[in-house]
């Protein structure tokens, strides 16, 4: 026992001495080494020597503690304050960077926070799954669910707790201030269950009151609050719902929302669960809560299994299968957010780049000072200051810097948040639940912490190496070759950061811009349109809706400014996918062909090609001939290409889906492609047909998008549109009236988002970077004055001067461009998931921005290499 | 500078040093207290200027076969602080002694 204590005392003492302030560390640690001799010598031992032990514990504790209450930081805060204070353009730009770089990372990381790692507000979010179904050979690797397949699995899984089904669509809801069409969800009952979430008042419904013919409905916080004043007793009231009355028995709570849908209203979803013949009509999105204990694997597990009995106890049925329609399960917040995780950690990585970058500028000028403060910092050398003492001192001052910046850059951070939510840019999932909380102001204050350490062991690192004498000598003025070589260095990081960062927003700003050349296949100027739902208690039979549309489309065309009154089931380019069965008349059907699928169904009204813009390529478009006559359709050219390669498919036949009551149809003409599910999308397979011949086969388009091609500016019309809709009807909501080309906009939302926000840091980028080469190309020009003076006065011309900083400043760049362009060519597969219609090497971008930064670089050393030539040579000399 | 406060603790190391007791372990054992209540009152007295410190010197301690100790002695306002701190450690021991026996402060 005794033979280990006297090592383990001494060890101890040595670790102990560590926390001693600097200057009287040796000698504790000499002074208890003896003494601990001493003890031993008087006996002390076992319990005793650990009691010796634990006093000199908190002997050393104290120590250190009263140096930094005391003395230390509240002296070094003082006196970095004071220091500051005395170069308040240093202190500015110092800080204003640190402001710039921590609040770039705090707003982007708070996003980040918000949108990727918090979990979903549900009960226990990590058990939730959003199953989905697939068909490969169709190209539909994300499908919905057919009710039967829905039920189905509810019976036979078992790592399921429940499984909830929901259908988001535009939902009509009367019975407030004025009517509203809002998005709103059918939901089964066990949606609820599911989510595990309790309303704000009243309840959810139940299974026994979701069933065909329910009459209950349950509102959002936020439509009960807009639409019905927050009134209390809202619950057990009737409202209309798409044209029928149903009860009110719960408000969910606060900003409950279901995969980003911002659903408005919960109806009950009313699956005929008897009804086990719909196998081919997928349309439900499915939750699923996983029992306790069963992992996504597990659960994963069993539905492969599932998938594979399920098709060879039922062949022949349509029921899912491993190869033609299997179903997959992913976390329900993998769903929600997961194609917008890939942007916003390129965003994060971008403002990473930028924190960098104004680390590196602010280092440079840290160390700029450090040296103009030389002199001061040898008299404190010379008069006994310790290394540990100075370092001490820059690192105070390093942090106050960064902590001043922080607390800028979260106000700043603060702002722009408020801002983006208020605009709701970028099409992202989960924006309103992003805030500035703990976790957000934890890694805010980490950033400013570890940059202020960063930056300020800089300059004390270069500092702790200076001799003082010679610094003494020299007049505080020399600059030591280590200086000069860390700060070059640190422009060649600048630049290289620099340089990744803006052919990231170069490439993005060339995507996007591939992007608006996309043509969409329609003209998107002077049109305006909007959206009407005909509910079935005014309007019961397809004519009904037929007849109302024709009178209101009369009734506008004769609003002055309105050329032409249109119609359309689904308003492009953003409307669903249909990827209906379609039947072609004498086209076999072979294993390497195409499915017999069309992914749009186009129901329109017969001016609806010429109002939209749309060519026709091909035969010949909708006449008036056509509602009377044999029924007819129009094919875009993707359809035509895809199911009749090389032949003319006028004339040809087809017959839409779902049943033999449907007539066939004879195609007159091949329009041009319209971007319908997305501008950024492959073109997919379209088919028109006259919606007067839809509702004739008896088929209902309650749902219906007008279109006004205008001669005046189109938002001018608004007022008319809504005027003319209610003269016929009162009770018809028509809340957004858009035109086109907002339309166009919001598609584009989420790019043009990420592209200005990466130009922006782009630009901050560029800009840092040319503050940093100006910044040390002046500050090497200042500190060569007398070498420049020399040799002006021996006859040097001043290009040739100007020629030697410029060679200088050009070279550092350079080498900094040359490392940035390799990063950036290492870094180019993080941004092809980002872009569209340009490469992630893209070559006029990674020679373009190069060029660029180098005429940054050669600007910024220019003005220095002036002043340099313009030093007169006595001044300078006589200075001496 | 932490302020100088003659605690009891103080008062009885620095009756120890007037008794003549030089290094920190001695003091220890000649107080009573334990080490982490003696090295940093002496280190305060130390930077009040009350006492100093000084290495002993090598050749005695090469010939007691051990390391080499830190020495304590009392300076003017040193000895002139014992005095105040004898004084109070002798009104202390009064006052206890008259309510029964006096605890910790009757020895040395």
């Amino acid at each position: 026992m005794a033979g280990v204590t006297d090592p383990l005392v001494r060890l101890w003492i040595r670790v102990l001495a560590l926390w001693i302030p600097a200057d009287e560390r040796a000698r504790w640690r000499e002074e208890w080494l003896s003494e601990w001799a001493a003890a031993r010598a008087g006996g002390v031992s076992g319990l005793r020597a650990v009691g010796w032990a634990l006093g000199i514990t908190r002997a050393a504790w104290t120590f250190g503690v009263e140096e930094w209450t005391m003395g230390g930081w509240v002296r070094e805060v003082r006196h970095a304050m004071r220091g500051l204070l005395r170069a308040p353009g240093f202190a500015l730009v110092t800080i204003l960077t640190l402001a710039l770089g921590i609040g770039a990372n705090t707003a982007i990381f708070s996003v980040l926070n918000g949108v990727l790692l918090q979990p979903l507000p549900y009960e226990e979010p990590g058990e939730l799954v959003y199953l989905t179904s697939a068909f490969p050979t169709m190209g539909f690797d994300e499908f919905w669910v057919s009710p039967p397949e829905y039920m189905e699995l509810q019976e036979r899984t078992r790592s399921f707790e429940v499984i909830g089904a929901f259908r988001e669509n535009e939902i009509s809801v009367g019975g407030g201030e004025q009517p509203r069409r809002v998005t709103g969800a059918f939901a089964t009952a066990e949606l609820f269950d599911a989510l595990d979430v309790q309303p704000a008042s009243g309840r959810w419904y139940t299974e026994e009151e979701d069933q065909p013919g329910s009459s209950v409905v349950v509102l959002s916080h936020e439509l009960w609050t807009r639409a019905f004043g927050g009134e209390p007793g809202l619950i057990g009231q009737a409202v209309q719902v798409n044209g029928a009355t149903r009860t009110v028995i719960g408000i969910a709570p606060e900003g409950f929302d279901l995969a980003d849908n911002d659903i408005q209203v919960w109806v009950p979803m009313e699956l005929d669960r008897s009804n086990r013949s719909n196998r081919g009509s997928h349309y439900l999105n499915l939750v699923g809560r996983l029992n306790a204990g069963v992992s996504l694997e597990q659960a994963s597990g069993e539905l492969d299994q599932l998938v594979a009995r399920w098709s060879e106890e039922n062949p022949g049925v349509h029921v899912p299968s491993a190869d033609n329609h299997p179903l997959a399960l992913e976390s329900l917040q993998d769903q929600v957010v997961g194609d917008i995780r890939d942007p916003l950690v390129l965003l994060m990585g971008a403002v990473g780049l930028i924190l960098l970058i104004a680390c590196a500028n602010v280092a440079n000028l840290l160390l700029a000072r450090a040296e103009v403060r030389q002199k001061e910092v040898s008299v404190r050398v010379a008069l006994g200051a310790g290394r540990g003492r100075l370092l001490q001192q820059f690192l105070t001052e390093g942090v106050l810097l960064s902590v001043l910046g922080g607390v800028f850059g979260v106000v700043a951070a603060w702002l722009f948040l408020g801002a983006l939510q208020a605009s709701g840019s970028g099409d992202i999932p989960r924006l309103q639940e992003v805030g500035l909380n703990g976790t957000v102001l934890a890694f805010s204050a980490a950033v400013a912490v570890v940059t202020g350490i960063l930056f300020g062991l800089a300059p004390a690192r270069h500092l702790a190496g200076a001799a003082p004498a010679r610094a003494l000598r020299d007049g505080g003025r020399g600059s030591t070759g280590g200086g000069k070589r860390l700060r070059s260095l640190l422009v060649v990081a600048e630049m290289g950061l620099a340089l990744i960062l803006v052919i990231g927003s170069g490439l993005l700003i060339r995507s996007f811009q591939a992007l608006t050349e996309v043509d969409p296949g329609f003209e998107p100027s002077n049109a305006l349109t909007f959206e009407l739902y005909l509910p079935p208690g005014d309007y019961p039979g397809p004519t009904d809706v037929l007849a109302f549309h024709q009178e209101l489309e009369a009734s506008l065309e004769g609003v002055p400014g309105v050329m032409d009154a249109v119609r359309m089931d689904g308003l492009p380019p953003v409307r669903a996918l249909n990827a209906n069965d379609t039947e072609f008349e004498n086209l076999e059907r072979t294993p390497d062909g195409p499915a017999h699928n069309v992914d749009y169904y186009n129901t329109v009204s017969v001016d609806y090609l010429e109002a939209m813009g749309i060519e026709v390529v091909q035969g010949r478009g909708f006449e008036d001939q056509d509602l009377l006559g044999r029924p007819t359709a129009l094919v875009n050219e993707t359809l035509a290409r895809t199911f009749f390669p090389g032949e003319s498919v006028i004339g040809r036949r087809l017959r839409p889906c779902c049943g033999d009551m449907v007539p066939w149809l004879e195609v007159v003409g091949v329009v041009e492609d319209v971007k319908q599910g997305g501008l950024d999308a492959p073109t997919g397979t379209e088919l028109y047909f006259l919606h007067d011949a839809v509702a004739q086969a008896g088929f209902n388009a309650r749902s219906m998008h007008v279109l006004l091609r205008t001669e005046v500016p189109p938002a001018s019309l608004t007022p008319a549109v809504r005027e003319a809709v209610w003269a016929l009807d009162a009770t018809l909501p028509v809340d957004e009236v858009r035109s086109m080309e907002e339309v166009l906009a919001d598609a584009r939302a989420r790019p043009r988002f990420l592209t200005q926000l990466l130009g922006l840091f782009g630009g901050l980028a560029l800009v840092l970077a040319a503050v940093g080469t100006y910044g040390v190309m002046s500050y090497s020009v200042e500190q060569r004055m007398r070498e420049m003076g020399i040799r002006i006065a021996l006859g040097a011309e001043a290009g040739r001067v100007r020629g030697m900083i410029l060679k200088d400043g050009l070279g550092v760049a350079a080498i900094g461009l040359g490392v940035g362009l390799l990063g950036a060519w290492a870094l180019s597969g993080v941004m092809e998931s980002v872009l569209y219609g340009v490469d992630a090497t893209d070559l006029v971008t990674f020679v373009s921005v190069p060029l660029l930064l180098a005429g940054v670089a050669a600007v910024a050393s220019w003005i220095p290499a002036l002043r340099a030539t313009r030093v007169d040579p006595v001044e300078v000399l006589k200075e001496e | 500078m932490t302020p100088l406060r003659l605690t009891h603790a103080t008062s009885l190391i620095l009756r120890a040093m007037v008794a003549g007791h030089r290094h920190g372990f001695e003091i220890m054992e000649a107080s009573g207290l334990p080490s982490g209540t003696v090295y940093p009152a002496l280190r305060r007295l130390e930077s009040w200027a009350h006492v100093t410190s000084e290495w002993e010197d090598d050749d005695i301690a090469r010939a007691a076969g051990r390391p080499r100790r830190r020495l304590y002695a009392l300076t003017t306002s040193g000895h002139a602080l014992a005095a105040q701190a004898g004084d109070r450690l002798s009104e202390a021991a009064r006052l206890l002694s008259q309510d029964g026996p006096a605890r910790g402060v009757g020895e040395a």
